[in-house]
């Protein structure tokens, strides 16, 4: 038996090596709630707060930072980021973005990507219609610019909790 | 209300994971087995923070063999080991497949089911587990197992029911306690070369809200004076995205009314068995004491309760009684809760509850009023001809009532009141057995207008009767019937019948 759990761990280990290799681009999804508050001259505000205590109908904003801590430069055009738009929430239009990149969209789990205005399906009366926002299911973006050994950035965008 | 989700049987080890780890593709898996191993090493050699607790377990576990599979827990090993091995028999208390589990403590028989053989080592590797306080809930269920049958015992003999819903209007959001994990994926090139990679997987758990709605299905119910359990139908919804529990409460001395609706004993309200409250649902069958009772709600769950208030008798015609029913969030602290405030780890499986409204309740006012209708009727003699005067009796113009005069009658009807007097006829019996008067036939004038006695669509007829009680019992009479069928009392109606005798 401790044969077995030593070979265990050398697969493992090496497992993590090769891993550590293979991520010169270090990938990370946070999220947040949009809370809406009154200021002190009275005036409605938006900030960001931690995504604790949310209930449906609360806004939330998700960020990928994308960090190159390899030692090459990623090429430029190369990256493509694509999220999910999360379950049980729905995206909110013209919220996604981030500097230097092209975002589109997808209405069906990721097959056919296109902007807003390309994005056509059938509609309940057997017409095409082009899709609403709360029907995207994937967000992709193209990040334009090489990223250099330690450069950072980021893309986000919003969601509403159903 | 958490107590409620553990007994729920989708309720398992699984739906706690990331969505992402039971669907990510292979070399995902292979990442996270990697990463799980990287931290267990670094668990290990104290390199993670926040790890020195399960340090401790995991090198007691690792020099006694533990994760071996053929290994088994042995006595008197350190207070921090047994701790955690309670909550890892929780895998099976949780599922209720084993209630031999028993105390913990060193010396005592421990439960058998600790090495759940190879997969041991699997369920024990989410960290966030030993946060669940539903965990920690079933923990102390163990310890104090017996106090808690007893107790549950306890409230069975208080015959407290619990009702369900009956009805529903649907999801309100996404069920409290639902697991919303994202996950981020990257495509990318070095040199030309394609590298994919994935983001970490960001989770949290949705919050329960907390909200009831309870809305009177009729804006007022219309009464008598001492008419009993009159039936006002409210609907109560729960507006929260987790199940919950509510309490009942009437108010029946509530201000600005006329007269306070009285309920039965202990406030009881009813179930409707169907759409609508009917007087048959006010059944032992269906009774819902507030004192005792409580509803139990799915989210989007409804269900129509009827109370059912006696009138008292000084109630007079146009005066109103009010009376609240009210649900109250049962969940710990709800009762003192301010629109927004946090209720920590009482929401469905755990979870935070955030309360809707002040005090956690809702209440909706039913309104009775009363529209009783009086019906006045006043006969008189307007006229009398005694064929060398015609008019007013008594007076010196009047004729008098020497036999072959004509004397015409009035009956001045009036009806009054908020409510509605149904089939309303006058009826006047004039004795007809050749003493006294005779009818003058077709002499009926309603309203200004001459009817005939026939029985037809008119709506006077004059018929030959001879009433078995009244002062006329047994003699022959001409009974004259004025028909004005349903009448309102608002506004005030007035009817003059006017009909002719002659004096025998």
């Amino acid at each position: 038996m401790k044969t077995i759990m030593k070979w265990c761990a050398l697969v493992l280990l090496s497992a993590t090596t090769v891993a550590m290799a293979q991520e010169p681009v270090r990938l990370v999804s946070s999220v947040q709630k949009v809370e809406t508050f009154v200021n002190e001259q009275g005036e409605q505000e938006r900030r960001l707060v931690a995504a604790e205590r949310v209930v449906p109908g609360e806004e939330l904003r998700y960020t990928v930072t994308f960090a190159n801590q390899g030692s090459e430069t990623v090429d430029a055009g190369s990256i493509v980021i694509t999220n999910p738009v999360p379950n049980n929430t729905i995206y909110l239009e013209d919220s996604a973005g981030g500097s230097g990149t092209d975002v589109v969209f997808s209405v069906d789990g990721g097959e056919l990507w296109g902007t807003p205005e390309e994005l056509v399906i059938t509609g309940e009366n057997g017409q095409p219609r082009v899709a609403q926002a709360e029907e995207y299911t994937h967000i992709r973006w193209t990040f334009r610019p090489a990223l250099e050994t330690g450069e950072e950035s980021s893309v986000f965008f919003r969601v509403r909790l159903r | 209300m958490w107590p409620l989700a553990w007994v729920r049987p989708s309720d398992s080890i699984e739906d706690s994971l990331p969505t992402a780890a039971r669907q990510v593709p292979r070399p995902v898996i292979f990442s996270l087995f990697a990463r799980l191993f990287a931290y267990l090493k670094s668990v290990v050699e104290a390199r993670a923070p926040a790890a020195i607790f399960f340090r401790a377990w995991v090198l007691t576990y690792w020099k006694q063999g533990f994760f071996s599979p053929i290994s088994r827990p042995t006595p008197g090993r350190s207070r921090t080991a047994q701790r955690q091995t309670v909550a890892a028999t929780d895998v099976d208390a949780h599922a209720f497949g084993r209630t031999s589990v028993r105390s913990q403590e060193p010396g005592k028989r421990s439960s058998d089911r600790l090495p759940v053989s190879g997969s041991g080592f699997s369920t024990r590797w989410d960290l966030g587990h030993f946060q669940n306080p539903r965990r920690t809930v079933m923990s102390r269920f163990k310890r104090f197992g017996l106090v808690l049958i007893a107790a549950s015992l306890g409230s069975i003999s208080a015959q407290a029911a619990t009702f369900t819903e009956t009805d529903t209007v649907g999801p309100q959001g996404t069920q409290a306690g639902t697991s919303i994990s994202n996950q981020a994926r990257a495509e990318f090139a070095i040199n030309g070369n394609p590298v994919s990679e994935f983001s970490n997987t960001e989770e949290f758990l949705v919050d329960e809200r907390i909200q009831v709605d309870v809305t009177v299905q009729q804006a007022s119910v219309q009464v008598q004076p001492s008419q009993t359990q009159r039936i006002q139908p409210f609907l109560i919804t729960n507006l929260g995205n987790g199940q919950e529990t509510f309490d009942l409460t009437v108010l029946p001395n509530v201000g600005g009314d006329d007269f306070d609706p009285t309920f039965a004993a202990n406030n009881l309200v009813y179930r409707a068995s169907g759409a609508s409250c009917a007087p048959s649902d006010i059944a032992v069958s269906q009774q819902f004491n507030t004192g005792t009772d409580q509803l139990d709600l799915a989210p989007g769950g409804t269900i129509l309760i009827c109370a059912p208030a006696d009138i008292p008798g000084a109630a007079v015609d146009g005066e109103v009684g009010f009376f609240d029913l009210r649900a109250d969030s049962a969940t710990a602290g709800a009762s003192a809760a301010s629109p927004g405030d946090v209720l920590a780890g009482v929401g469905d499986g755990g979870v935070d509850a955030v309360v809707v409204q002040n005090f956690g309740r809702d209440s909706d006012q039913g309104v009775y009023v009363v529209s009783a209708v009086d019906v006045t009727v006043v006969k008189s003699i307007i006229e009398v001809d005694d064929g060398f005067r015609s008019g007013v009796p008594n007076t010196p113009t009047g004729g008098r009532f020497i036999p072959g005069a004509i004397v015409t009658y009035q009956l001045d009807v009036e009806v009054d009141g908020t409510g509605t007097a149904q089939n309303l006829s006058i009826v006047d019996d004039i004795r007809d057995d050749g003493t006294d008067v005779l009818y003058v036939g077709s002499s009926v004038v309603v309203n200004g207008t001459g009817r005939t006695d026939l029985v037809d669509a008119d709506i006077v007829s004059v018929t030959d009767v001879t009433p078995a009680t009244g002062p006329f019992a047994g003699l022959p009479v001409k009974r004259i019937t004025v028909n004005f069928g349903t009448t309102s009392g608002a506004p005030t109606v007035n009817h003059e019948i006017t009909f002719q005798l002659e004096v025998q």
